[in-house]
This record gives structure tokens, sequence and C-alpha cells, in this order.
């Protein structure tokens, strides 16, 4: 059996009581095999061998260690080691690399550099993962701290400018692999040509083609050469009666979140 | 005949209509210069030197072209 992610030791005739008393007596919550047991039931539920408990006392914050276990027990074997030691640029942290950012730092990524010089809007908030009381505020400041509340396993470094080719070089030195998240064209341009004519042995991830309600299924990830990858349908520009929606734009950074785990991982030669 | 290969796909030119820059062929594609990425035989070409770069017969290219939204 498995008393929160970890083998633990098992008798015939052991009950979930007597379990929580066992592994941790301050816990006030305990779920069987993803089902919540009611407090009056914890005396008469028999606890199998083949058993998964999460024991959990409400309103804590696990510590980062504490944390770390959970997600290496949700990952494959390995794969949290390698994320955890992975340093990741996110260029511009709008619709994109918002979410990119949420998804990376709940994979348990080592730490995310953000940049952008903008303040979240209200226009914002159709697609991008901000809230109304971020309204105001940079967003790589609001990232960073909401990033912050969802886990302690990543850390962030924050860039609130704007990107040029110049800065870039010097922002993202550290990452192995920079996403591409800007909304206009010619900014995607310069960061795709930057990184791969400057920053030798970086990759950059990059999106096009993402606007509207069109088919999720015709955003694709294909590798146009060594070192640069290309997320979206590659035809949809955002424009007047095109516009930027948060189902479509998401799909776009899930493509830009997974490409990037599998190259960390080695998945995507 | 002239050709070129662009995106994967074989062109064939007159002598006279063969683009001779990165730049010709990009308009040629109607494509926007500044939200492309050209790759000629392997190799980026940044895109200051859009104007300026030559192609020859038998070359292979590769352009991107960005679109907005993000």
């Amino acid at each position: 059996m498995r008393v929160n992610e970890k083998k633990a030791r098992w008798f015939e005739g052991l009950t979930l009581a007597v379990l929580r008393a066992r592994e941790d007596p301050k816990s006030d919550l305990i779920v069987l095999n993803g089902y919540p047991v009611e407090y009056e039931a914890w005396d008469k539920t028999l606890v199998k061998d083949s058993d998964d408990v999460v024991l959990i006392r409400r309103g804590e914050i696990p510590t980062a260690a504490e944390m770390r276990a959970w997600v290496q027990s949700r990952h494959s074997p390995g794969v949290a080691d390698v994320l955890a030691k992975a340093t990741v640029g996110i260029a511009g942290v709008g619709g994109l690399g918002s979410h990119v950012a949420h998804a990376l730092a709940r994979t348990g990524i080592g730490k995310l550099v953000l940049a952008d010089f903008d303040v979240v809007e209200p226009s914002n908030l159709n697609r991008q993962m901000y809230r109304l009381a971020d309204i105001g505020i940079p967003k790589v400041d609001a990232i960073a701290a909401d990033l912050s509340k969802i886990t302690p396993l990543v850390k962030t470094e924050t860039h609130e400018v704007e990107i040029n080719q110049h800065n870039i070089t010097g922002i993202f030195g550290e990452c192995q692999i920079v996403a591409e998240c800007f909304d206009r064209p010619e900014f995607k341009q310069m960061i795709v040509e930057t990184v791969l004519t400057k920053m030798p042995g970086k990759t950059i991830v990059a999106a096009s083609g993402l606007a509207g309600t069109e088919d999720s299924n015709i955003i694709k990830t294909r590798k146009v050469r060594d070192r640069f990858f290309l997320v979206g349908d590659e035809t949809t520009a955002a424009a007047q009666g095109m516009g930027l929606m948060a189902p479509r734009v998401m799909v776009a950074a899930g493509h830009q979140a997974n490409a990037i785990v599998r190259i960390l991982l080695g998945e995507m030669e | 005949m002239p050709t070129l290969k662009v995106n994967g796909t074989e062109k064939e030119y007159a002598e006279d209509e063969f683009p001779n820059t990165i730049a010709n062929l990009i308009a040629e594609m109607e494509m926007d210069a500044k939200a492309v990425v050209a790759e000629v035989n392997g190799e980026i070409v940044t895109r200051d030197l859009f104007e300026t770069w030559y192609l020859k017969d038998g070359m292979e290219v590769e352009l991107v072209q960005f679109v907005g939204g993000g």
C-alpha cells in the first residue's frame, strides 16, 4: 500500500484510523483511492494492501521537499529530476506566455526567466492567466506572484523590459530553451533569428497562427530546423474579426509547453 | 532553367525571372519580409541581409512567415 505516494507497511486488519494514528495523527482528511472518507467511517474502514491513501492536513501548505515528492510521484521516474535542473525563458507573458509559465511551473521546472514590458489590462483577461486584482500590475510581477502560490519549486527571474535584439542574449543567457510568446510578428521574427544566430546551443520554441475559433487540431508542433520548433496553424493571424480567445491560445501554449518538456527529456530530436 | 527549392517545393524559373535576392523571393511569395525567418542551404540569413544576399541556381531556401497573435 501507499500513503502520500510513498510505500507504507500494511497488515491484515489495518483500519484507516490506525493508519492515520501511525502515519500522521495531525491529518484531518483521508482520501482513499481518490475518494474522501468521512470521519465516522475511519474506524471501520479496512485498508487493502493495494490501496492508495492520502493523509491531508487541511489548510497546511506543503514544504518544497514534500511538494517535490508529490510532483515526482505523478511523473515517470527520472522526469522530475531533469525538469528540476532546467531553466527556461519565456519571452512575453501575455496569452501564450502566461499559460506556458503555469504549465511549466506545475511540471516542477527549476527556473523560469520571465520577460515582458507590459502591465495587465482589462482586455487581457479574455485569454491571459491573470485576475481582476492584477490589473495595472506589471505582468511579470503578477505571474511570478501567482506561480509562488501554486508551487514552491519553481524559481522565477523577472525582467520588466521591452525585448530587443541587443538584450535577448543577456536576459536569456542561462536558459536552455526560450519560448517565443510575443504577439506581433516582427517581434517573433526578431527573437527567433537572434536565438538561432547569436545563441549557440539554445533552442527556440515559437508560435504562429492561433487566433480565432478555427479547429484545434490544425495547430501543430513542427521542427523547422535544428534548435527551432514552431507551434500553430501558421495561418490564422490576429486581426479585426479574428480575435484571440482563451481556448485556442491555450491549445497553442500547451503545445509549446509540451514541446519544451519533450526537448528537455530528449524526446524531440 | 535555373531552379530553387523553396519550402520543400522545386521551382523553375525563366532566366530573366529568377529572384536574385531573398527580398525578391519573399516579394514573389507575397510574404511580409519583416516577419520572415530565412534559411538558405541550411544557414540562417538574417533580415538585414535579405536585400543583398544573392540566390543562385539550385539553392534550397526555407522561409518561415510569422503571423500575429499571442
